[in-house]
Formats: C-alpha cells, sequence, structure tokens
C-alpha cells in the first residue's frame, strides 16, 4: 500500500458533451481537468443510486467511457449536456511509463479506455484493441485522432483479425518486438497476455478489476489474494503479478 | 529495548496494535500481510449468520478530521467466513467478530465458531448504521449488553471481547454490564455518532445510507474519555478503540487504562504500515521517558 494517494477529494463536474461510443457505450466529456496518472480511477456518485469505480478515460477534459450492463451504468448512458457528473478521486496506482521506448498497449471490451490516456503520454505505442464483434468496438477514432492505427482483432470477425487479442501481440512481439506490454480487460485476456510476455521475455504491467466499494483500501472486498486493488493498484507491475496465485488460477 | 507487548484476557500480544474490526478483515491472505506488517493482532470483519451484501456505497468518506463510514456489515456469512478463516497459522492473535440481530441469533453464530481456531470471539452491540443490529436495535444499552453478553459467553470455550460505543449515556454502567455477563475484556469502542456528510454540489447526504459511524482523528478523545471511564468502571481489561493514528495517540489510550489499542482508520492515512509506525513511535516515547514495558503505562492517568 502506499499512501501518496490521500485522495478522499470530490468533484463536481459538468457534463460537456456525450460520444456515442457503440449502441450500449457512451464517452462522458466533462468542462473540467482532473489532475490525474493513466491507470488511475474515479468513483462515481449517482445520488441516491450508488458509486462506482470508472477507468479515468482522459483528465484534460476529463471523462469516462460508460458500457451499459446494468441500472448504474444505464444512468450513465443516458447522461447528457450539463448534467453533473461527481466523482472521488483520482485513486489508486496508474501505470508506471518512465523511460519506456516500445511499448504495447492491449485492450479488451471497455479495457481499451484508460489504455488511451496511456496512449496519449507515450511515442509511438503499439495499440492493440479486442472486441467480441464489430458493433462492440469503442474509443477507435480517438486512438486515430492521435495518429495511432490500432490493430483491431473481433471474436466473430467481423470486423479486423478474427480471434483474440493474443495472436495480434504474438505477431508484434516476433515482428517489431517491445520492451513492454501494458494491458487491461477481462481476466482470461490478460492471463493469456501474461503468458505471452513471460514466454517472450517481456516487461508488463496490468490492470485488475475486481469488485471495489470504497475505492480507498478499507473495506477489503476488492482483495485479491494478499493484494487490496484499489490501493495497492488498480495497476500491478510483472514482479508483483507473478506473486498473485489468484490472479493465476482465476 | 522498550517492550511494548501485553497480555489480555490471558492472549499474549507481541504488539498492543490490534486491527479493529471491520477494516480489511474478510480475507486470510490480507490479514496475514497485515501482521506481517506489525499488527500484534487482528479482528476479522463482523460476521453474520447469512452473507450480507451491506449499503450501496457511497459507504465511506473522509470528511476532513476523519471518516464516516456506513459498511452495513458486508460479509460472507459464517459458513464461509469460518472456512476462510480455519487454519490461522499466524503467532498474531486472531479475534473472530461477530454480530447477531438478537440473542438467540448470537447464540446460534457463537455456537459455530468452535469449528475453528481463535484466540478469542468479539460481539460488537454498538454499530450505529446498520437497522437490526447495535445501537439501532437498542443493543447497546446495560440489559441487553448483559443479556447478550451471557448468552454468547457459554457457548464459546475462548475468552470473549464486547465491543462497545462511545455514543451511550454512562458508559460505566454498560461496561460493567458486559462484565457482570461474562465479558473477558471489554473494546471501547466502536465508531462513534452517527453522523452525516452533505455534498454541497449536488445537496444530498454522501453516504448511500446517509448517515454512518464516525472514526479517525476528531473522536480520540472522545474515545480516551471513554477508555477512561470504562478503566474506572471495571476490572476485567479494555481495548482502546477510536482514532488512534499515531504513537502517542496509542499512549495517551494506554495511560487511560487501555491495555491494547485498536487500529482501523489510521490504514486509510497510513497504509498497512500504520502498525509498524505506531509501535516504532511508542517505543521512541517510552525510551526517552524511562519506560520499560507498557504496562508501567496502564491507566497511570488515574494516578
Amino acid at each position: 500500500m502506499n499512501k501518496q494517494n490521500l485522495p478522499d477529494k470530490r468533484y463536481t463536474f459538468n457534463v460537456k458533451k456525450v460520444v456515442k461510443e457503440n449502441f450500449k457505450t457512451s464517452t462522458i466529456i466533462t468542462d473540467g481537468k482532473l489532475e490525474s496518472k493513466p491507470g488511475q480511477f474515479v468513483m462515481v456518485w449517482i445520488p441516491g443510486i450508488n458509486q462506482k469505480p470508472y477507468s479515468i478515460g482522459d483528465n484534460e477534459p476529463f471523462s469516462i467511457t460508460a458500457v451499459e450492463f446494468g441500472p448504474f451504468s444505464s444512468l450513465l448512458n443516458q447522461m447528457k449536456k450539463g448534467d453533473k457528473l461527481t466523482v472521488t478521486g483520482p485513486l489508486g496506482r496508474g501505470f508506471d511509463y518512465k523511460e519506456v521506448k516500445k511499448p504495447v498497449l492491449v485492450g479488451g471490451g471497455c479495457g481499451i479506455v484508460p489504455l488511451y490516456f496511456l496512449a496519449k503520454k507515450l511515442k509511438n505505442p503499439a495499440v492493440i484493441m479486442g472486441s467480441k464483434t464489430k458493433n462492440e468496438i469503442m474509443c477507435r477514432a480517438r486512438f486515430e485522432r492521435l495518429g495511432i492505427k490500432p490493430v483491431i482483432t473481433t471474436d466473430d470477425g467481423s470486423e479486423g483479425t478474427r480471434g483474440f487479442v493474443t495472436a495480434a501481440l504474438e505477431n508484434i512481439l516476433e515482428k517489431k518486438g517491445a520492451d513492454i506490454v501494458y494491458s487491461c480487460g477481462p481476466a482470461p485476456m490478460m492471463r493469456a497476455v501474461a503468458k505471452i510476455c513471460d514466454k517472450s521475455g517481456v516487461d508488463y504491467q496490468l490492470s485488475l478489476e475486481t469488485h471495489m466499494k470504497c475505492g480507498i483500501g478499507i473495506c477489503g472486498s476488492c482483495t485479491l489474494g494478499d493484494k487490496v486493488v484499489c490501493r495497492d493498484g488498480p495497476v500491478f507491475p510483472k514482479n508483483e503479478i507473478k506473486k498473485i496465485k489468484e490472479f493465476w488460477t482465476g | 529495548m522498550a517492550d511494548v507487548s501485553t497480555e489480555l484476557a490471558g492472549i499474549r500480544f507481541k504488539s498492543p496494535t490490534i486491527l479493529a474490526s471491520g477494516i480489511l478483515g474478510t480475507s486470510k491472505k490480507v490479514l496475514e500481510r497485515v501482521c506481517s506488517k506489525g499488527a500484534g493482532g487482528i479482528t476479522t470483519k463482523s460476521i453474520t449468520i447469512e452473507p450480507r451484501k451491506g449499503h450501496n456505497s457511497p459507504i465511506v468518506v473522509d470528511f476532513g478530521g476523519g471518516m464516516l463510514n456506513a459498511v452495513g456489515y458486508a460479509n460472507p456469512g459464517i459458513e464461509k467466513a469460518l472456512e476462510e478463516f480455519d487454519g490461522w497459522e499466524m503467532e498474531n492473535p486472531l479475534i473472530f467478530s461477530i454480530t447477531a440481530k438478537d440473542c438467540g441469533e448470537y447464540e446460534k453464530i457463537a455456537g459455530m465458531i468452535s469449528k475453528i481456531k481463535v484466540s478469542a470471539v468479539e460481539i460488537a452491540l454498538s454499530c450505529p448504521h446498520t437497522p437490526g443490529y447495535g445501537l439501532l436495535a437498542g443493543q447497546g444499552d446495560p440489559a441487553s449488553t448483559f443479556e447478550i453478553t451471557k448468552s454468547v459467553k457459554k457457548k464459546i470455550n475462548v475468552p470473549l471481547i464486547v465491543k462497545l460505543s462511545p455514543s451511550v449515556p454512562a458508559i460505566g454502567e454498560v461496561a460493567k454490564s458486559a462484565e457482570k455477563g461474562g465479558a473477558d475484556a471489554v473494546n471501547m469502542g466502536n465508531t462513534a455518532g452517527p453522523g452525516m456528510v452533505i455534498d454541497l454540489e449536488r445537496k444530498r447526504p454522501f453516504l448511500d445510507f446517509k448517515f454512518g459511524g464516525m472514526s479517525g482523528p476528531a473522536v480520540l478523545p472522545l474515545a480516551v474519555r471513554c477508555v477512561y471511564d470504562v478503566y474506572k468502571a471495571v476490572k476485567i481489561p479494555v481495548i482502546g478503540t477510536g482514532g488512534v493514528t499515531y504513537g502517542k495517540d496509542a499512549l495517551q489510550m494506554i495511560m487511560a487504562g487501555a491495555s491494547a489499542v485498536g487500529i482501523g482508520t489510521a490504514v486509510y492515512y497510513r497504509g498497512i504500515e500504520s502498525f509498524s509506525l505506531i509501535e516504532k513511535e511508542m517505543k521512541e516515547w517510552m525510551e526517552s521517558n524511562g519506560y520499560k514495558k507498557i504496562k508501567e503505562l496502564v491507566g497511570v492517568a488515574h494516578e
């Protein structure tokens, strides 16, 4: 646990724009700035409903991206210009990207969101984004505006390469090489990514997701092994990932 | 080197810092880590018969002088918890905390704990933010405290710690009831209040449950006074819990009469390292003031 984040800072932003990413996903862009690092997250509060963790999609203007899968994310998807967005944060440990030369970013589903914020800080990162199907792809245009052409994979082959991100990653590692892989997405995907990196001797950092309730390392609902994910992570380096047995066994 | 080891109801603690119930306490591996980082002992989250989801988030907020929480006893239920904490091998004592709605339920859950090895059982009669339990069920008054303590005591074969609220009148009388009911120690105490934080921008109480228990530096003087009162009222040992963040806070508790201190909100401020930091700060003070053992300081404020 680190104590550099004594964060309980709460901000209320005005929603400036809502971008429809796909049929069930919206990016909520606010009118403000949130001093934060890629990989950190915020707890988003909808008064009277609940409070849930969301990756920081961008710091200036501050944005989050929400995929609709329950009542809370559905409300976020209904947000419109002029609404208020209240968040506590930034929370947790983000990605470490000092002196990185050849990074590869691998995002699965909405795991791509924090990787866009990271991509903004890196020089020419290779980006792989995996989705189930064409109409679930998100954030692609944002990467293109940075001059990055993401490698797209879909499980059903409806767009880009058919299959998982893993084949695309092996391909990049083989052809261009990398000094580090950053990944965020479903646990089985990240396990596969970590295994490929281990085999190729490439360093990696993963952003883990567990069920967070307090976001500040107190309630214990997000533990994985002996880690308190919201405060020790959510980003973990290779040497720590190696020791989390529960990550590898799922 | 000053000796900060302590003894409480026959249980030895290498350090007087005990992880308070409710903080990080549902995972054995995390609690082992807390011990390896210096906690003298640990307390599990309070366990109920059935699993509980607890309140919706926000369940906790930093109000400036401390924290306000309304977790609502989120826990996996007694069966899962017994599985999780079975085979505790650390030498640091494991205190198993339980909570229930009435004597019958308390007896039932207490009777199940003997399946695993624990150093003590703690009952929380003092939660200020969960309907049906603790203060909101009237468990904090002297009569209920006596009845529940007696019920649990006959069902367990390890020491019983009764955790009291700092927000009730005549706390000494409540502590006496616990002692009379058979408690082996008193944990003084739970979070204070309840209190409320209102978000100015949204003009609403911030916690989903609207109100919650206060902890952290703001409640230290309240907790120290309660420990002082309880120490005067009973002969059984006292754990002082509430606002202990630094070694000097722990020493105030000890001087008021505590034999050990509970640590909770400090974990938010100083991380899991809180335990070793507080212990180090206590030792430094003791050495520069010529004290060799914690025992020499317990209750000295009463002299």
